[in-house]
């Protein structure tokens, strides 16, 4: 028997392994559980010291910015420029400042247009594989995010929270392939499920071949898939093929989002919800 | 059991920064698969049977900083690892270029598969295969750049395990 189990050892070990991750996987997919405690443990001590590298690296790179331009000086103006260094920094910062004000006036303003109350929070990573469109923002079960929340920016919306830990959160972004929203062409009305597509798009699926869609049309939520609520930008429709012999037309979406420069969300937190988790933290508390 | 902390935490250190990397980093539109090299790596190094618990560790750390559904990489890296031991012990030639060459046939299945798992069929089939080629050839390139990190810990650990057989 043991010589069994020598000969056939990574056999062994490999059919354990692979069964154990089938069933690790299938509880998942069927649950849809969020993070256990060892998994949200991990994030919550790595994506601290992740921040803390970020925020160091933002001012080393400004740093780099503003002195890297300043080799050549001559001795004599050393001091001028030492000065003139100092007030470009200053200028630079207040210029970041200025920008960074103006997005998050712009982002203040668009939350107060919002009927539920949302939480703003800052991009702290993104997504590691190439399969999944996926972000990590800063803010997580401590300010009342859950998994399967709404984040939008004043541009219309990014994605909703798949995973969460104390401190974070993980968002699937609406240009993944496994996400889909419910949709409405604002001007038609005709309604769809936008789903992600390669290079920053959406296709909207399931849009009947009669419904009238034109170039430039602009795609919103339709408030009935449970995660956006009615009316958010979606984008803008830059694509319609339509073929006589299929039911659904081909409808490509660019969304109003730049997600290459994120860098403050906005999530929507839904009451309900929120009172649901409160109870059931006292119910296991007791 | 020190291979196996050695090569979980880099991994970690690598994904951290890989992560931060990405958010800066706009351009990046096909990311290169780090953990599969990883465990490409390990696998093609390995000296026990046992280093199938580095891939499966790698795929679930995978899994965790990713969003996926957890356990889908930690399944597939396994796959991974014996896939590339029996390619390994078919054409074993150790060296950088050997490496490169075994991370492009591995990422070329790897991706076939993740690509039809993700994306679905709605897609053109030459169209996924050109994608699957072009990811599989960054893979390859990161992995050529990886090689000496990845060597380097790889020797951290045997001196580790020299130094332990030395004290006994």
């Amino acid at each position: 028997m043991i010589d069994f189990i020598k000969r056939h050892k990574l056999s062994i070990l490999f059919i354990t392994l692979f069964f154990l991750s089938i069933n690790i996987y299938s509880s998942n997919i069927k649950s849809k559980k969020d993070l256990n405690g060892f998994q949200r443990l991990i994030l919550d001590a790595t994506l601290p010291v992740q921040k803390l590298i970020g925020n160091i690296s933002s001012s080393f790179y400004s740093a780099i910015d503003n002195y890297i331009f300043l080799f050549d000086v001559k001795k004599e103006n050393v001091a001028l420029k030492q000065k003139l260094t100092k007030l470009s920094a200053k200028v630079e910062e207040l210029k970041e400042i200025k920008i960074a004000n103006e997005r998050l006036r712009n982002l203040l303003e668009f939350k107060k247009t919002l009927q539920n109350e949302a939480v703003s929070a800052e991009v702290v990573a993104k997504g590691a594989s190439s399969w999944l469109n996926t972000i990590i923002i800063d803010k997580g079960k401590k300010h009342g995010i859950l998994p399967g929340l709404a984040v939008v920016t004043e541009k219309g919306i990014v994605g909703h929270t798949i995973y969460t830990t104390n401190n974070f959160a993980q968002v699937l972004l609406i240009i993944d392939n496994n996400s889909g929203i419910d949709v409405i062409n604002r001007r038609s009305r005709a309604k769809g499920i936008a789903k992600g597509l390669k290079d920053s798009l959406c296709k909207i699926d399931y849009l009947l071949n009669k419904e009238d869609v034109k170039i430039d049309d602009t795609i919103i939520t339709s408030g009935m898939d449970g995660i956006y609520p009615k009316g958010l930008l979606v984008g803008k429709v830059i694509s319609v093929t339509k073929s006589d012999y299929e039911l659904f037309q081909n409808t490509i979406v660019e969304p109003f989002v730049d997600f290459d420069k994120l860098e403050e969300v906005l999530v929507i937190i839904k009451k309900e919800e929120l009172l649901d988790e409160m109870h059931k933290i006292t119910q296991k508390n007791k | 059991m020190k291979k196996y902390f050695i090569f979980t935490i880099s991994a970690l250190i690598f994904l951290i920064s890989y992560t931060l990397l990405l958010k800066y980093v706009s351009i990046i539109k096909t990311k290169p698969d780090i953990i599969l090299i990883m465990v490409i790596y390990v696998a093609v190094t390995s000296d026990k049977d046992t280093d199938i618990f580095i891939a499966f560790s790698l795929g679930y750390l995978f899994d965790i900083f990713s969003g996926s559904t957890i356990g889908f990489f930690t399944m597939l890296r396994t796959i991974t690892y014996l896939m590339t031991r029996f390619f390994n012990m078919k054409f074993f030639s150790m060296n950088a270029y050997f490496f490169m060459l075994i991370t492009f046939a591995v990422s070329i299945l790897d991706s076939i598969y993740l690509s039809y798992h993700f994306l679905g069929g709605g897609y053109r089939f030459f169209g996924i295969i050109w994608d699957c080629i072009y990811l599989s050839l960054i893979n390859s390139v990161t992995a050529l750049i990886m090689y000496p990190l990845l060597e380097r810990i790889e020797r951290l650990y045997l001196k580790v395990r020299e130094e332990e057989q030395g004290r006994y």
